[in-house]
C-alpha cells in the first residue's frame, strides 16, 4: 500500500462497476426502502394483531423496527455481510468505491466509510440534534412564561420536557466522540482510518434511523414520563413510548458499534512509535469514553426493552401488580444514566486539555496523573448510580455508601481541574476563540460541579431531588460544561474539517451571548430550585414567577447564541478563508498532514518520536524528521 | 534513553532560554493567594447571607438541616472554586499574549514544566480531606435524621394520579389537606395506587417517592405551626404538575378537635394521639 | 459588518422558525369546538345566612367520544370512539364566590373506584349529592362511572377541592349515548377567580391503574374550570 501515494487515490479512476450495489444506494434510497419496510410491517402486524389486547403498541414496534432495518438496508449496512455470505467479498475497488472515491459531495449522503466523511456527517447531525432539542426548549420556557400559561396543554409540555431531554441526550453522547473521535482521533494516533470503517459507517447511519421515531413520538401520543421514562408510568403511556424506546435501542446499538471501533482503533491501528504514553489526552478521554459506553449503554437497552415486553405482551417486569418494580427500571436505568454522565462530558473534557496546552504554548501539566484521572471517574462512575435514587425508597440502607462514592468522585474531577489550570499557569495564553471555550468550561464546571455536591449528601438531597435545582446543576455540566467544550472543540478542529478558519469575531460575539445566556437561564433556574420548584411542571406557582421569567429570557439569549454560532459555522465553512494546515502551530500528529486530509491521512506513515506537547522545548520533535511535514504546517497561515 | 530523562534534559537546556523570554513573576503565587482569598470571602459571605433570602420558611429540624447542609458546603466548597478561578483568571490577566502577524501566529511558548509532584501530591491530600469531611457531615445528619422518636405518629399518605390523600390509623379519618399535630415525629407511610409519586411536603425538607405496591418510610418532626406545601416531585403523567396541596401544622388541641370534626370517635382519638408516647 | 447583519439575519429567522413550531404545538392543545360553557344565572341564594349569587352548570358523560350529545352534537369530531368523555365541551366558567348547582348526566358504564375517598362527595354544601333527586351522601364504591373533581391550579386558592362521583348508567355494562342516564346534582361555593383544573378520579382509561389512553389524554376527562 505505501507504494501508491495515497493522495492520488482520490483521483483514481475506478472500474465501472467498482462497488457493486453501493453505486445505487444513497439516502433518498434508505428512506425509501425504509418507508416501505415500515408500511408492509404496518400492513402485517396490523392484520395479524389488530383487536388483541396489546394491538397498538406491538403495531407500533413492529413498524419502526421494519423501519430502522429498512432504512439501514437501503443505505447499504448489510451490503457487505451479504456479499460475504453469497461468497463475494468486496475487493480493493468496491472499497475504495465505499471509501467515496470519486463521488464528490455525494459522498456525504451515502454508506461511507472513511473516517473524515463519517466524522463530517456526524458533526452535521449533532447540530440538527441541537437545533431540535433547542427549539423543543424553546417551547418549554415560553409555557413558563406565565404561571397558569396555557401556551400548551400540559400532554403536550410532558412530551415536549420528555423529547428535549431525550434529543440532547443523544446530541451529546455524540457531539464530540462523533465528529471528532471519528475525524481527528484516527488522524492523532497516525492511523489511516478506523479499524472497522463499515461498522463506522454503520454507527452513523444507525443513529439517523434513531431519530424519526422518537419525533414521530409527538404524533403517536406524546411520551409523558421525562427523558428518564421510569416505569410504571412509561408502560401506561401511550404508543408514543414504543416509539421512544426503539430510538432507545437502536441508539445503544450505533454506540456500542462505536465505542468498539474507537477502542480497537486506537489499540491496533496506532503509528510507529505512538506509545500508550504518547497519546494526546483527547485519544485516551475516547478510549475512557467509549469503554465506558460499552459498560453503560447495554443497560439502557435492558431497560428499554424489558419496557417494550411489558408494554406488547405484558410481562410486567415493572408492573407491581404482576410482581414487578419500578425499581428494577430505575436501577437499570442508572446503570447507564450515571457512567452516561461521563460518557458524556470525557471526550469534551479531552478536547479543551489539547486547547489548553496549545493556546498557553505548554506541556499537559501532569500528564499521567490527568490519565489517571479521567481513567478514575470512569471507574468510579460505574459504582455510584443509586445517588439518583436516594429518595425513591430502594434500599435506604445503602445510602451512605453511595454518598462515599459519589463524593469520592470530587478527587478526580478536582484533577482534571488541576490539569487544566496547572497548563495554563505559566504558559503564554493565546487567546484565540477555542482559548474563550476552556475559561467558559472551567468557570460553569465549577458551579456544576460544587451543585453536585449538595445532591450527593442525603439530608440536602431530600430537598433539592426532583426540584428544579437539580435541572440547574446538570444543565451548568452538561451544557455549561460538555456543550461548551464540545464548541470549543468545534472551533479548534475546524480548520482541520473543513479546510476554512472560523470566523473569529462572529465566533466571539456567539461566545458572548451564549455564555451570559447560560448564567441567566440556570442561575435563575438555581434560585427556582431553593424555592421549592418541582421539576417537569407544565404550571407552577405565581411564587415563582420572577425567577422562571428571568429564566425565559436568559434561554432566548442562550438560543440567540447558538444560533450566532451556527451562523459562524455555516459562513466560515463556506466562506472562511483558507486554513494552512497546522494553523496553531500544535504539534499533534492531526497537524502534521495536509488540508484537506488526504484520503489515507498521511502521505507517508508517520514515525513518532516524542509526545505531542512539546511546547518550549525547542529541540521537541513529535515525529521523526524523515516525515514530510506539508510545508505549510511549519509556516502557518496559507500565503 | 528514556523519554522523561531526555525531556528533563531539554528542559534543562531551555531554562535560560525561556527565563529570558519568560519572566516568571515571583510574586505570581502570592497575589493568587490573595485573589483566592478575596474570592473565598465573597462565597463564604454569599453562603452565610444568601440561603435566608431563597429557602421557604423550615418548619422541621429535617428541613433546617438541609439548609444548614447547603450553608456549610458552600462555605467549604468556596476557597477551592476561588483558588480555580483565581489562578486561571491570574493566568489570564498576567500572560496574555498577543501573536505575531495580528495575532495570527502564536506568541512565544510557555514554561516547558509537565507538572509537578508536589502540587499534585497536595491538591489530591486536600480533596481528600474535604471528601471526608463532606462524607462524615452526611453520615452524621443522616443517622440523626433516620432516628426514631417517642413521640412518633403514623400518617399515611397515597399518591394517585393526580391526587394526594392522607389517613390517620385508626381514626377512619381521610383528608385531602394535610394537617399534622406540632411538635411530633410524623412517620409517614407512603404508597401508590397507579405510577410512581413524589411525596415532597417541601418545608419539611424532606421527600420520598411513593411506588405501588410497596410503603414507603420518611419521617419528619413539626416544630413550627403554620402551612406548608405538598408537592408531587416524580413526574406521573398529565396533571403532574397539579399534584398539589396544601399541610397546616397546627396545635396538638387543635389537631384533636379536627379529627373529631372528621367523624373520629374520641377513643380512637385519645389512642391515635397518644400512640408514640 | 455586512457578515453580522446577516448573523442577526440567521437569529431572526431561526426565531421566527421556532415561533413557526411553537404555533404548531399550541394548537395541538384540545380545544373543544364548542367553546366555553357558561353556568347560567337563576338568581340569588341564601347558604348559612349569607346571600350568594345562584348559577346552574350542566354537565354530561358520555360513553362515546364520537357518538352525540341529545342536541345531536359530535363531542369530540375525530375522537377515539371507544373512549369516554365529558360533553359537549371540557371547558367551563363560572362566576366567583357564588353557589353553583351542577345539574351532570351521566350515561357511562363503570365499576370500583381506585380511592374510596372519591366514592363521597367532598366539598359540596352539606357534603350531600343528589342522585335522581335523592340526596346521599355517597355511591358505592363499585359502581361509579367517573367523578368531577376540581382544583384551582397552582396558587390559586390551594385550599379548594370538589370531587363529587357519578354512578353507572341505568344500562350498566351496556352504556349507551343518551340513554339510561343518572342525574347527578350537587351545589358548592365557589373559590376565587383564576384558572381551575379538573379531571376525573375513575379508572375509565387502559393499563397501569386505568389511567392509560383517555385519561392520560387531555381533553376527554380533563380540563378547566374559569373563575371569573
Ligand atoms: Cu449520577
Ligand atoms: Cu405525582
Ligand atoms: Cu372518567
Amino acid at each position: 500500500m505505501s507504494t501508491i501515494a495515497p493522495m492520488l487515490l482520490e483521483d483514481t479512476k475506478l472500474e465501472p462497476k467498482a462497488g457493486g450495489f453501493y453505486r445505487h444506494q444513497n439516502f433518498l434510497t434508505g428512506l425509501i426502502v425504509g418507508i416501505l419496510s415500515g408500511f408492509i410491517g404496518w400492513v402485517v402486524s396490523l392484520a395479524l394483531l389488530q383487536g388483541s389486547n396489546f394491538g397498538s403498541d406491538m403495531v407500533v414496534t413492529v413498524t419502526l423496527t421494519c423501519w430502522v432495518i429498512g432504512f439501514n438496508a437501503g443505505m447499504g449496512t448489510f451490503n457487505a455481510i451479504f456479499r460475504w455470505i453469497l461468497g463475494h467479498d468486496q475487493n480493493h475497488e468496491d472499497e475504495l468505491y465505499a471509501a467515496g472515491v470519486g463521488q464528490g459531495w455525494k459522498r456525504y449522503w451515502k454508506y461511507c466509510t472513511d473516517h473524515k466523511v463519517v466524522g463530517t456527517q456526524y458533526l452535521v447531525l449533532v447540530m440538527v440534534l441541537f437545533g431540535v432539542g433547542g427549539t423543543l426548549a424553546m417551547m418549554i420556557r415560553t409555557q413558563l412564561l406565565s404561571p397558569n400559561s396555557r401556551f400548551m396543554s400540559p400532554e403536550t409540555y410532558n412530551a415536549i420536557v420528555s423529547i428535549h431531554g431525550m434529543i440532547m441526550i443523544i446530541a451529546t453522547i455524540i457531539m464530540v466522540s462523533g465528529p471528532f473521535a471519528n475525524f481527528i482521533m484516527p488522524i492523532m494516533i497516525g492511523a489511516k482510518d478506523m479499524a472497522f470503517p463499515r461498522l463506522n459507517a454503520m454507527s452513523f447511519w444507525v443513529v439517523v434511523s434513531a431519530v424519526p421515531p422518537i419525533l414521530g413520538s409527538f404524533f403517536l401520543g406524546g411520551v409523558p414520563a421525562g427523558w428518564t421514562t421510569y416505569a410504571p408510568l412509561s408502560v401506561q403511556a401511550p404508543p408514543a413510548m414504543d416509539a421512544f424506546a426503539i430510538t432507545i435501542c437502536t441508539f445503544v446499538i450505533s454506540v456500542t458499534v462505536a465505542g468498539i471501533n474507537t477502542l480497537v482503533t486506537v489499540l491496533t491501528m496506532r503509528a510507529k512509535g505512538m506509545t500508550m504514553g504518547r497519546l494526546p489526552i483527547f485519544v485516551w478521554g475516547s478510549i475512557i469514553a467509549g469503554g465506558l459506553g460499552l459498560y453503560a449503554m447495554p443497560a439502557f437497552l435492558m431497560a428499554q426493552s424489558a419496557l417494550i415486553t411489558d408494554r406488547v405482551v405484558g410481562t410486567g417486569f415493572y408492573v407491581a401488580e404482576q410482581g414487578g418494580t419500578g425499581w428494577l427500571y430505575e436501577n437499570t436505568f442508572w446503570i447507564m444514566g450515571h457512567p452516561e454522565v461521563y460518557v458524556i462530558l470525557i471526550p469534551p473534557v479531552g478536547a479543551l486539555i489539547e486547547i489548553a496546552s496549545t493556546f498557553a504554548r505548554k506541556p499537559v501539566f501532569g500528564y499521567k496523573v490527568m490519565v489517571a484521572g479521567i481513567s478514575g471517574i470512569a471507574t468510579l462512575s460505574i459504582m455510584v448510580w443509586a445517588h439518583h435514587m436516594f429518595t425513591t425508597g430502594w434500599a435506604p440502607t445503602l445510602a451512605d455508601p453511595f454518598m462515599l462514592t459519589t463524593e469520592l468522585i470530587s478527587i478526580p474531577t478536582g484533577i482534571i481541574f488541576l490539569c487544566m489550570v496547572g497548563t495554563i499557569w505559566r504558559g503564554s495564553i493565546w487567546t484565540r476563540l477555542p482559548m474563550y471555550f476552556l475559561y467558559l468550561f472551567i468557570f460553569n464546571f465549577i458551579i456544576g460541579g460544587i451543585t453536585g455536591i449538595y445532591l450527593s449528601d442525603v439530608p440536602a438531597d431530600q430537598y433539592f431531588h426532583g426540584n428544579m435545582f437539580v435541572t440547574a446543576h446538570f444543565h451548568y455540566t452538561l451544557l455549561g460544561g460538555g456543550l461548551v467544550g464540545a464548541m470549543g472543540a468545534v472551533c479548534y478542529w475546524f480548520p482541520k474539517v473543513t479546510s476554512r478558519m472560523l470566523n473569529e469575531r462572529i465566533g466571539k460575539t456567539a461566545f458572548w451571548v451564549v455564555a451570559i445566556g447560560i448564567q441567566i437561564t440556570y442561575m435563575a433556574q438555581f434560585y427556582e430550585g431553593f424555592q421549592g420548584m418541582a421539576r417537569r411542571v407544565a404550571n407552577y406557582n405565581a411564587l415563582f414567577v420572577d425567577a422562571n421569567r428571568v429564566s425565559s429570557a436568559g434561554a432566548y439569549i442562550l438560543m440567540a447564541g447558538m444560533l450566532i454560532f451556527m451562523y459562524a459555522i455555516i459562513h466560515s465553512w463556506r466562506h472562511g478563508k483558507k486554513a494552512s494546515a497546522n494553523p496553531w502551530h500544535a504539534k499533534s500528529l492531526e497537524w502534521m498532514t495536509l488540508t484537506p486530509v488526504p484520503l489515507e491521512n498521511f502521505l507517508v506513515d508517520p514515525v513518532v518520536t516524542g509526545h505531542p506537547y512539546g511546547y518550549g522545548e525547542p529541540d521537541s520533535k513529535p515525529v521523526a524528521p524523515e516525515m514530510p511535514v506539508p510545508v505549510s504546517a511549519n509556516s502557518g497561515g496559507s500565503h | 534513553m528514556s523519554y522523561e530523562e531526555k525531556r528533563d534534559e531539554i528542559a534543562e537546556e531551555v531554562k535560560p532560554i525561556v527565563a529570558h523570554t519568560m519572566p516568571f513573576h515571583k510574586k505570581a503565587p502570592a497575589k493568587v493567594v490573595y485573589i483566592t482569598i478575596v474570592f473565598t470571602i465573597i462565597g463564604v459571605l454569599l453562603a452565610l447571607f444568601l440561603p435566608t433570602h431563597m429557602f421557604p420558611f423550615s418548619m422541621s429540624p429535617e428541613m433546617h438541616d438541609a439548609v444548614l447542609t447547603f450553608v456549610v458546603f458552600t462555605i467549604a466548597a468556596a476557597p477551592v472554586a476561588a483558588l480555580v478561578y483565581a489562578i486561571a483568571a491570574y493566568s489570564l490577566i498576567a500572560w496574555r499574549k498577543k501573536g505575531a502577524n495580528n495575532n495570527e501566529e502564536p506568541p512565544e511558548d510557555g514554561a516547558p514544566s509537565h507538572g509537578s509532584g508536589l502540587i499534585t501530591s497536595l491538591w489530591i491530600g486536600t480533596s481528600v480531606v474535604l471528601v471526608l469531611f463532606l462524607l462524615v457531615w452526611g453520615m452524621a445528619e443522616l443517622s440523626a435524621e433516620t432516628a426514631q422518636q417517642s413521640n412518633a405518629i403514623q400518617v399515611n399518605v397515597t399518591g394517585q394520579q393526580w391526587m394526594w390523600t392522607f389517613s390517620y390509623p385508626g381514626t377512619g379519618v381521610t383528608t385531602h389537606n394535610l394537617i399534622l399535630p406540632e411538635g411530633r415525629q410524623i412517620d409517614f407511610n407512603v404508597t401508590s395506587m397507579d405510577v410512581t409519586h413524589g411525596f415532597w411536603p417541601v418545608e419539611m425538607g424532606v421527600q420520598i417517592d411513593a411506588n405501588p405496591n410497596v410503603i414507603d418510610h420518611i419521617a419528619a418532626t413539626t416544630n413550627r405551626l403554620g402551612s406548608f406545601d405538598v408537592r408531587c416531585s416524580q413526574i406521573c403523567g398529565l396533571y403532574h404538575a397539579y399534584m398539589q396541596t396544601k399541610g397546616t401544622v397546627v396545635t396538638n388541641a387543635q389537631f384533636a378537635t379536627w379529627l373529631a370534626s372528621q367523624g373520629a370517635s374520641s377513643s380512637s382519638i385519645q389512642s391515635y394521639a397518644l400512640s408514640g408516647k | 459588518m455586512k457578515k453580522f447583519v446577516w448573523a442577526v439575519v440567521t437569529v431572526l429567522v431561526g426565531a421566527v422558525l421556532i415561533a413557526a413550531i411553537g404555533l404548531g404545538f399550541h394548537d395541538q392543545q384540545y380545544s373543544s369546538p364548542y367553546g366555553t360553557e357558561v353556568a347560567k344565572s337563576v338568581g340569588m341564594i341564601t347558604v348559612n345566612g349569607k346571600q350568594y349569587q345562584h348559577v346552574v352548570l350542566n354537565l354530561v358523560t358520555e360513553p362515546s367520544a364520537q357518538g352525540t350529545t341529545s342536541n345531536g352534537q359530535i363531542i369530540h369530531p375525530g375522537g377515539n370512539p371507544s373512549w369516554p368523555a365529558y360533553a359537549v365541551t371540557n371547558e367551563y366558567q363560572i362566576p366567583a364566590n357564588a353557589v353553583v348547582t351542577v345539574k351532570w348526566s351521566q350515561y357511562d358504564s363503570g365499576g370500583v373506584v381506585n380511592n374510596p375517598y372519591f366514592a363521597k362527595p367532598r366539598g359540596t354544601i352539606g357534603g350531600i349529592e343528589r342522585v335522581n333527586g335523592k340526596p346521599v351522601t355517597g355511591v358505592a364504591a363499585d359502581n361509579i362511572a367517573h367523578t368531577f373533581t376540581l382544583r384551582g391550579e397552582p396558587g390559586v386558592d390551594p385550599r379548594f377541592f370538589l370531587s363529587v362521583p357519578g354512578p353507572i348508567s341505568k344500562l350498566g355494562d351496556n352504556a349507551e349515548n343518551n340513554k339510561g342516564g343518572q342525574l347527578v346534582q350537587f351545589s358548592f361555593i365557589s373559590g376565587k377567580p383564576g384558572l381551575y383544573v379538573w379531571n376525573c378520579e375513575f379508572p375509565c382509561g387502559l393499563s397501569v391503574g386505568g389511567f392509560g389512553a383517555v385519561m392520560s389524554s387531555y381533553g376527554y376527562m380533563s380540563g378547566h374550570m374559569h373563575v371569573v
